[in-house]
């Protein structure tokens, strides 16, 4: 016991002491959370101050067209600049080219003939969109949906005013059939256990999935401590002392298990803390702090397993963390890390549901945004220790070769 | 102390080991001598338990290496070739690590932690990182680490690598004083001839897996001349009535003289009778390559580069 006690301070002492993984560790996913909490924080708040520029330009002029950039301008997220008159549609597509506006929209002649009109089919296209490639397609379709609901709020109330009477007669009433911008739909967000309703915030959704990835990093120390033993004799050392390969695993794992918890602790503070000092939205831990530690823990076992056996099969500790990392991004990349899960085609979808990363972030979900148990994510939990028992397994196994030739 | 009987070790098709018999005495430094890749460090490897033999029988101290592993891995100690420690914690940390991992506890740990930083002329530095201590201070906490044990074999595989010739001098001197004080048999590992010949007492020549010499080194070094004394070849010192004792020859122009018991006196009573008889000795030199050349006969002067 008291030989395991010293290897575990051997190690937390070594990797305290490197800077390089110091840094890898902990400052480097810590600043990963700050920035991508903070960037994306827009995309996920209703009152963001953040704007994506649009310019419109107005061939119709129109009372109509008029009525209609009013209603554009009340867009939120978007910061609409009217153009001067007489600009052309080419004009407006270099601006976009230029960058200066992500997307440009011109109000064409037909516009009020299609508004006062409406028998007009859909051939019709009053209005024309240019956009920008880069922007992403959720923001192109939000904007699309957008425009097209003004539109039909504009057509729908030119109708009224042209047949009040008789719709009156037959009982229509405007404000029950005209849409309001605020739309019809009620958002309730599911919670598995929770009884209020919680908004999900930029850094809610951001930080499980960065800490999950940033844990999986640790396959980089953990290769250069273990080919630095390896070729400055300390593994051939310790062996001639008699430890048995059980109590060199043990020390490994259960020091990089504790730098693993300081891991976690650490980004989570950061996402509870620093990211609302510095603007940003806090984050919740969710209601089972057991849960939170026990999907915490498995995903530390099953990233260290992973460290220590890309270690044992690798050549040299560049090649141990080259190919380590480059793994990890795909399998983050797969898992859903990168690109959420549910936005991917079914097949992918399918192979998702095979990366280590996806369970761990699914479970880090479960507790911090589903407000899961630890029952809900013990499923999850019993695949990242069950592969953690293999890879170990094989390492010891790997291990016991190349120290005992 | 160490018997080896038919020992033999392959690494897939490369034989390492080949069938190797020899016998190490007890309290003893023996010189284990040979080429880059000659089977040395495999050889230290097998009898200290960090590598598994394929044949043969080992006896440490009468203990069986197949059956009692623990038991010799307890009464050996080992000075890796590489610095087998670890560079971000300090000296002290190092001995303290190693020493836990070795069973030590408490009062003997500290104990040992001192004698062998006292042996290592560590005491200064004990608190600093070992990656930042000299080349020469690296060696030396290597050879440290591994007395804590207080080991009754102690394996030293080229030791004193990359160091400077002061540092070589002070480590070569203590080994020799851990064996005569402590009774510790060392096997010392090298192919720095110089430093074989000055502290082993007996001496093992492996080369390409087989020991091909395995012998006490006076012996060696008595078994020829040692000192050479030069005059003009033109003179024959026979008919000048030189008197030629025991350990003295002569032969065209060279006087050879052993090394054995009367080798100093020898010495003298040669330029003695030179001198008296006003003959110039051209020159005289003592055969320090004696084991160097016997060595080079005996392991060949290829290169061993890409072996």
């Amino acid at each position: 016991m008291i030989r395991l006690l010293y290897m575990i301070k051997k190690e937390v002492t070594e990797i305290a002491r490197d800077i390089q993984s110091f840094l890898l560790l902990i400052v480097m996913p810590a600043v990963f959370i700050l920035v991508m909490s903070l960037s994306m924080q827009a995309l996920f708040k209703p009152d963001s101050e953040v704007k994506i520029r649009l310019i419109v330009a107005d061939h119709a002029m129109s009372a109509d067209s008029k009525k209609f950039i009013a209603a554009v301008k009340t867009i939120t997220n978007f910061s609409t600049v009217e153009s001067k008159a007489g600009v052309s549609s080419e004009e407006i597509s270099r601006d976009v080219i230029k960058g200066e506006y992500k997307f440009g929209l011109v109000i064409n002649r037909n516009f009020s003939a299609y508004i006062r009109d409406i028998n007009k089919g859909p051939g019709i296209k009053p209005l024309t969109l240019y956009v920008d490639p880069a922007v992403q397609m959720p923001v192109q379709v939000g904007l699309k949906h957008r425009l097209e609901l003004e539109l039909s709020r504009l057509r729908l109330n030119a109708f009224f005013d042209r047949n009040a009477g008789i719709l009156a007669y037959a009982g229509f009433r405007r404000e029950a059939i005209v849409p309001t911008a605020e739309g019809v739909v009620h958002t309730v967000y599911v919670y598995k256990n929770k009884k209020e309703t919680i908004i999900p915030s930029a850094a809610q959704q951001s930080v499980p999935a960065w800490l999950v990835f940033s844990m999986y990093f640790i396959v980089i120390p953990i290769s250069l401590i273990f080919h630095t033993e390896k070729n400055n004799g300390t593994l051939q050392r310790v062996r001639s002392i008699n430890i048995k390969s059980r109590y060199l695993i043990a020390g490994k794992l259960v020091s990089y298990y504790l730098i693993s918890m300081i891991q976690v602790v650490c980004m989570l503070l950061v996402g509870r803390y620093l990211v609302p000092l510095l603007g940003g939205d806090t984050i919740r831990f969710g209601d089972s702090l057991f849960g939170l530690f026990l999907i915490a823990s498995c995903v530390g076992f099953n990233a260290i397993s992973y460290g220590l056996l890309v270690s044992s099969l690798s050549k040299n500790s560049q090649a141990a963390a080259s190919v380590g990392v480059v793994l990890i991004i795909i399998f983050s990349a797969v898992g859903g890390i990168m690109v959420p899960k549910f936005v991917m085609p079914e097949f992918m979808q399918r192979i998702a549901n095979l990366s280590p990363l996806s369970w761990g972030l699914e479970g880090f979900l479960d507790i911090m945004l589903r407000n899961g148990t630890a029952a809900d994510v013990a499923p999850r939990c019993g695949l990242l220790a069950g592969t953690g028992l293999i890879m170990l397994y094989a390492y010891g196994l790997i291990l016991r070769r190349k120290t005992i030739h | 102390m160490i018997q080896i009987q038919g020992l033999y070790k392959a690494y897939k098709d490369v034989v390492a080991i080949d069938r190797v018999d020899c016998n190490i005495r007890e309290n003893v430094v023996t010189g284990l001598l040979g080429p880059n890749g000659a089977g040395k460090t495999t050889l230290v490897s097998i009898l200290t338990g960090v590598i598994k033999k394929n044949g043969g029988r080992v006896a440490i101290g009468g203990l069986d290496l197949d059956t009692n592993l623990s038991e010799i891995q307890s009464m050996t100690g080992i000075v890796p070739q590489t610095l087998a420690f670890y560079p971000l914690l300090t000296a002290f940390e190092n001995l303290e690590y190693f020493g836990a991992l070795y069973g030590i506890r408490g009062k003997r740990l500290r104990e040992r932690i001192e004698f062998s930083v006292d042996v290592a002329s560590l005491r200064p530095f004990l608190n600093r990182r070992a990656g930042k201590f000299s080349g020469g201070m690296q060696r030396r906490l290597n050879l440290a680490i591994g007395l804590l044990n207080d080991p009754k074999i102690l394996y030293l595989d080229e030791p004193t690598v990359g160091v400077d010739a002061q540092s070589r001098q002070y480590m070569l001197e203590m080994i020799r004083k851990i064996n005569t004080e402590h009774n510790t048999t060392i096997v010392f590992a090298s192919h720095y001839i110089g430093e074989i010949q000055q502290i082993s007492d007996d001496i093992i020549i492996i080369d390409d897996g087989k020991i091909i010499l395995n012998e006490r080194m006076d012996a060696i070094l008595a078994s020829g001349a040692f000192c050479t004394i030069e005059i003009d070849p033109r003179i024959d010192i026979e008919k000048k009535g030189f008197p030629w004792p025991d350990g003295l020859r002569f032969e065209e122009g060279k006087i050879f003289i052993d090394c054995d018991s009367a080798f100093y006196q020898n010495i003298i009573r040669a330029l003695s009778v030179l001198r008296d008889r006003n003959i110039e000795i051209k020159d005289m030199h003592y055969d320090r390559d004696k084991l160097e050349a016997l060595y080079l006969r005996l392991t060949s002067t290829r290169l061993r580069d890409e072996e």
